[in-house]
């Protein structure tokens, strides 16, 4: 008895002191950010970029290395240590945020960090990301988005806003295109320079495919939970429809606009033109050859082209377009945000995200690992990347696609993360579980309207 | 070593017995055929699904020796691997002798603290535990993926195990010699022990090898090990096969060699134990 | 009152050594000398103790009291205390009752592969003779040396639809990974493959470590060979077989966990969720470090709970060789 009451005693002394291992120190949000001074030429400054791009040995971490190298010479005074997200997922960009948040806490976060635009929400108003605005001024940050010579998209400078104010620097995007493999559709005796434009025709090119060939017809990567909500809102935007109200104030994917979507989907995986895969499957699937078409962003266009090999010509063509509808392609992809605590720190990001997404960045990040570069004048210059367009046939389905590009909405509050995946698990529970689509969704969006309104914490 | 006690087999059942030995050792080890069969595919063969690779190409070893830095980081996980097990063998044999040698107040409480570990998850003290780590400054080293892990209940209770079935007349000897604990841990127990240590050594050397949760915590800007350099060919644009499949060959290898090599130490360690 | 092999012993040692120069009666003991009689072995434990205290036990004393925050983690952010919130939000998820029963489901077919198969393995291999013994146990024990996301790989593409080698050699065309009816088995085949080699291990020592006399015994009462093994063998193997048991009771969540993070991240439409999936994706996925704690510690205490009741009917249930 007294030997429990002793150990008792020790494991509550144990508790009282652990509570000073965790916890925040300040009693609520920090003032105003106030402009930061240029740096002197001979301050020194070490600071750290995070990029899930740099846990993937190859193109990405070599162009990284080639870049920072070039920054800082051109910048002696500063120093820069790239890493990659910490955590263990096989894909590092699922790490990001917690990646992030373990390192806040510990007190030590990267200064300048690439996150997805899908956490946008949470990067602004729970991570308190800085205001570049406020940080080196509304000038500063609009001339950096002109640049010397090509400005940005206009669609793309302002995809890292928020209330009117740029926290992020977009850096790398990619649209959803539709990808088909040439020699399939030759062998299925379609047209391999008139790829399908519309749903309809995807569908029945599709069939044809999977029964005059026996390989799989077409896979739309938007419907899954892996896949994330990215080209989902490019399907439900070009229908008509969203899945946030434009006050961000209500759920609505589960309207008839999406509704049809997923009925249309689910459709085309009954009729046995959509096999039912996971995105890893459907990838490799489509890289080996065993696939006709695919709906998938541009970035990955590196592996298609290297599966495709000689064996059989990979064609591009934009996203189809629901009939009588133009279709909105939404964009995937990250922005630069900043998060030093220390002003000469604060400026040394700075100066690394201009140098970062200059023409000159970019030509390179183009021309080694095939983005396409956000200052699109770029691929007009004879000196720029001319002659890389040239030579590349499937940039010219995703330029055009610009002009219709809407941005990837994040979803509110501190629960932004359930609330995607609630509803990205529905979608995918009709199309490829036969559940019923208006059903599913609906019991989905009550759900995750509360999570809505609970956020906020 | 084994007893077969129920007189000499007929050829039938030896015959039975290595078929379903055999198909289930087949089971088991096709899937390690096809990791290396697939690193030695050509490039563009990688997402191939045919049984036997042809033609042969050690494109993806070039590119998985061209990309991390594949020896320093078998070294390194040689060198956490190592030092983990000999770390927790030392603790570990510490604390089994304790509970073996002695009784003593507290016993059972503090026993059920080694076997609590068990039950504690994984997300339970990764934060806090990442925390301390930064506060004493040993991120991005091997010393901060090795420290945290140094005390491994499997090890306490299982040399504990082995410590109960010690003859207690050598150590009785070994007091009418008027020898202290400490030193007839050392002239007397350890060197009985030594088979039990050394195939508990191994398959802790093994599980620190394989562990790659606590090194992506800690270890962020570097693939020191080699569970990290396997995932660097992993990214959000898909994955390249072959050099993973190729990183992944060579990582088992040597954890293979020390297992063929000690493999009846393990067997005869466990059975000496009787594990009860 | 510590006692033990080196003080009960080293007691008539003193004695002898000290001889006729009077040695302090037991009583009037110098208080150092008390110390030195009962410190050995909390010394001895002290390396131990340290290293669980600092990693283990007060990182989950810190656990239990932020899972009664809520806190993205941020400094400047304030904690908010929401008591048991944190818990009551756990509990009431409709999915925890469905993970749970999904766990139950790994477990139960687990037991096979652990326990099941093992014994068939071990008792068989005592008919093969010599060499054959030692290439069997190491080619079944191989898929342990394994990592982890290399298996994953290998598997996922042995289990493709269109031209994985199972699917090929049973003639099949399923989605075994991403079908919600197949998918929790394809996981548990695959772990299974994973720790069978262990297991046999196990299962093989404890065989040898069964006296022979008892067999012996019994074939001259008359017994057969299976009845042996049966009435004889078995029973005695109990010990064993239910560490095993609890083993995989206690584990098999977190055998499968880097699997399912790997190959089905849970799905398809949470098939493969089970508990601990569930809760490290609930506190993962909600970036609210408070409710990941509440999630840590709720696994913790379910399981204190499930260990008591296995290690309580263990006792019951085996045949000790004593």
């Amino acid at each position: 008895m007294k030997r429990t009451l002793l150990a008792a005693c020790a494991a509550t002394l144990l508790l009282a002191t652990s509570a000073c291992g965790l916890g925040s120190e300040s009693t609520g949000s920090e003032g105003p950010v106030s402009r930061v001074p240029e740096l002197k030429p001979d301050q020194k400054v070490s600071i750290v970029f995070e990029s899930y791009n740099f846990g993937q040995a190859g193109a990405w971490t070599d162009t990284f290395n080639e870049l920072i190298a070039a920054f800082e010479k051109q910048h002696p005074n500063i120093s820069v240590t790239a890493q990659k997200p910490q955590g263990n997922s096989a894909n590092p960009a699922t790490d990001t945020i917690s990646s992030l948040q373990s390192q806040l806490t510990a007190g030590s976060p990267p200064d300048v960090v690439q996150l997805g635009f899908s956490d946008l929400d949470f990067t602004v108003n729970q991570l308190k990301a800085l205001p570049l605005d406020d940080l080196v001024g509304k000038d500063a940050v609009q001339a950096n988005f002109d640049g010397e010579q090509y400005p940005y998209a206009e669609s793309a400078r302002t995809l890292g806003d928020w209330n009117g104010k740029t926290y992020g620097v977009p850096f790398v995007f990619s649209t959803p295109m539709l990808y088909y493999n040439k020699q399939l559709f030759t062998q299925a005796g379609l047209d391999p320079e008139n790829p399908p434009a519309t749903w309809a025709e995807v569908r029945d090119a599709a069939k044809t495919i999977q029964q005059r060939t026996g390989k799989g017809g077409a896979y739309v990567d938007c419907l899954t939970k892996a896949a994330k909500d990215w080209c989902f809102q490019a399907l439900v935007r070009s229908n008509g429809g969203r899945v946030l109200s434009e006050d961000r104030s209500t759920l609505t994917f589960a309207e008839e606009p999406s509704v049809e979507v997923v009925r249309v989907m689910q459709d085309m995986v009954k009729a046995g033109a959509m096999p039912n895969r996971t995105q890893m499957q459907a990838v490799e699937s489509f890289a080996r050859g065993d696939l006709g078409m695919i709906l998938e962003s541009s970035a990955i266009q590196g592996t298609f082209l290297k599966g495709a090999g000689d064996r059989w010509e990979l064609g591009a063509a934009a996203m189809p377009s629901f009939d009588g509808k133009q279709a909105v392609p939404t964009n995937s992809g990250a922005a630069l945000f900043v998060f030093s605590k220390d002003a000469a720190k604060q400026r040394a990001a700075w100066e690394l995200i201009r140098f970062l997404t200059s023409e000159r960045a970019y030509t390179t990040i183009a021309t080694k690992i095939g983005y396409l570069p956000l200052r699109t004048g770029l691929v007009d210059d004879p000196d720029g990347l001319k002659q890389w367009a040239g030579e590349n046939p499937y940039l010219e389905p995703n330029l055009k696609q610009l002009e219709h590009l809407e941005p990837w909405v994040s979803m509110p509050g501190a629960n932004y993360l359930q609330i995607r995946d609630g509803m990205m698990q529905a979608v995918e529970n009709a199309v490829y579980q036969g559940a019923d689509p208006a059903e599913s969704l609906r019991s989905v969006q009550e759900e995750a309207t509360g999570l809505m309104q609970g956020g906020g914490k | 070593m084994t007893t077969e006690v129920v007189g000499e087999s007929s050829r039938a059942r030896r015959l039975g017995g290595h078929v379903v030995l055999g198909l289930l050792s087949l089971v088991c080890v096709f899937p390690i055929y096809w990791l290396y069969a697939t690193s030695l595919r050509a490039p563009q063969d990688v997402s191939s699904l045919s049984v036997l690779p042809w033609p042969l190409s050690t494109a993806s070893y070039t590119e998985a020796f061209a990309k991390n830095d594949v020896l320093g980081m078998l070294v390194n996980t040689g060198v956490v691997a190592v030092f983990s097990a000999l770390g927790q063998l030392l603790v570990a044999l510490l604390a089994a002798y304790a509970f073996a040698a002695w009784r003593f107040p507290f016993q059972r409480l503090l026993y059920l603290m080694f076997v609590g570990t068990w039950l504690v998850p994984f997300q339970a003290t990764m934060l806090p535990n990442y925390v301390l780590l930064s506060r004493l400054g040993l991120l991005e080293t091997l010393a901060g993926v090795i420290v945290p892990t140094l005390c491994s209940a499997l090890g306490v209770l299982l040399l504990r195990e082995h410590l109960n079935s010690f003859p207690k007349e050598l150590l009785d000897a070994a007091r009418m010699d008027g020898r202290t604990s400490w030193s007839a841990l050392w002239t007397v127990v350890v060197p009985t022990l030594r088979p039990a240590l050394a195939a508990l050594g191994i398959l802790l050397a093994i599980s620190a090898w394989n562990e790659y949760f606590w090194p992506a915590m800690v270890l962020q800007r570097s693939n020191a090990v080699v569970q990290l350099g396997l995932r660097s060919f992993m990214g959000t644009e898909g994955n390249d096969w072959g050099p993973l499949m190729a990183t992944a060959g060579l990582a088992c290898l040597p954890v293979f060699a020390l297992y063929l090599v000690l493999q009846r130490h393990i067997v005869n360690a466990f059975v000496r134990s009787g594990l009860k | 009152m510590v006692s033990g092999t080196f003080v009960e012993v080293a007691a008539p040692a003193r004695n002898r050594e000290a001889g006729t120069a009077g040695t302090a009666p037991a009583s009037r003991e110098s208080g150092w000398s008390r110390i030195r009689r009962l410190a050995p072995p909390y010394l001895y434990l002290v390396p131990a103790v340290v290293l669980l205290v600092v990693w283990t036990y007060q990182p989950l004393a810190q656990t239990f009291v932020l899972s009664t925050y809520s806190w993205n983690l941020v400094p400047s952010t304030p904690m908010v205390d929401v008591g048991l919130g944190n818990y009551e939000r756990l509990l009431g998820t409709p999915e925890l009752g469905r993970a749970v029963w999904r766990t139950v489901v790994v477990i139960l077919g687990m037991l096979p592969f652990t326990v099941v198969i093992p014994v068939a393995v071990a008792l068989l291999t005592r008919r093969v003779r010599g060499r054959a013994q030692g290439v069997y146990r190491a080619l079944v024990f191989a898929p342990m040396l394994v990592a982890p996301v290399a298996g994953a790989a290998v598997w996922q593409w042995l289990l493709d639809p269109s031209a994985g080698a199972v699917n090929r050699v049973l003639g099949t065309d399923v989605n075994w990974l991403n079908t919600a009816s197949t998918a929790q088995w394809s996981i548990i085949v695959i772990t299974g493959w994973h720790v069978v080699g262990f297991a046999v291990l196990v299962v093989t020592a404890g065989l040898a470590g069964i006296n022979p006399d008892y067999a012996a015994a019994a074939q001259v009462d008359g017994a057969s060979r299976s009845q042996v093994t049966r009435w004889v063998t078995l029973p005695l193997l109990s010990p064993t077989l239910a560490f095993l048991a609890l083993m995989t009771v206690l584990l098999s969540a977190q055998w499968t966990f880097p699997l399912i993070d790997t190959l089905t991240q849970g799905g398809p439409v949470s098939s493969t969720t089970n508990l601990y999936y569930l809760l490290w994706e609930y506190g993962f996925r909600s970036h609210d470090a408070g409710l990941a704690a509440a999630a840590g510690v709720l696994f913790f205490l379910g399981f204190i709970v499930v260990a008591a009741l296995l290690t309580r009917l263990a006792a019951r249930l085996s045949h000790h060789d004593d």
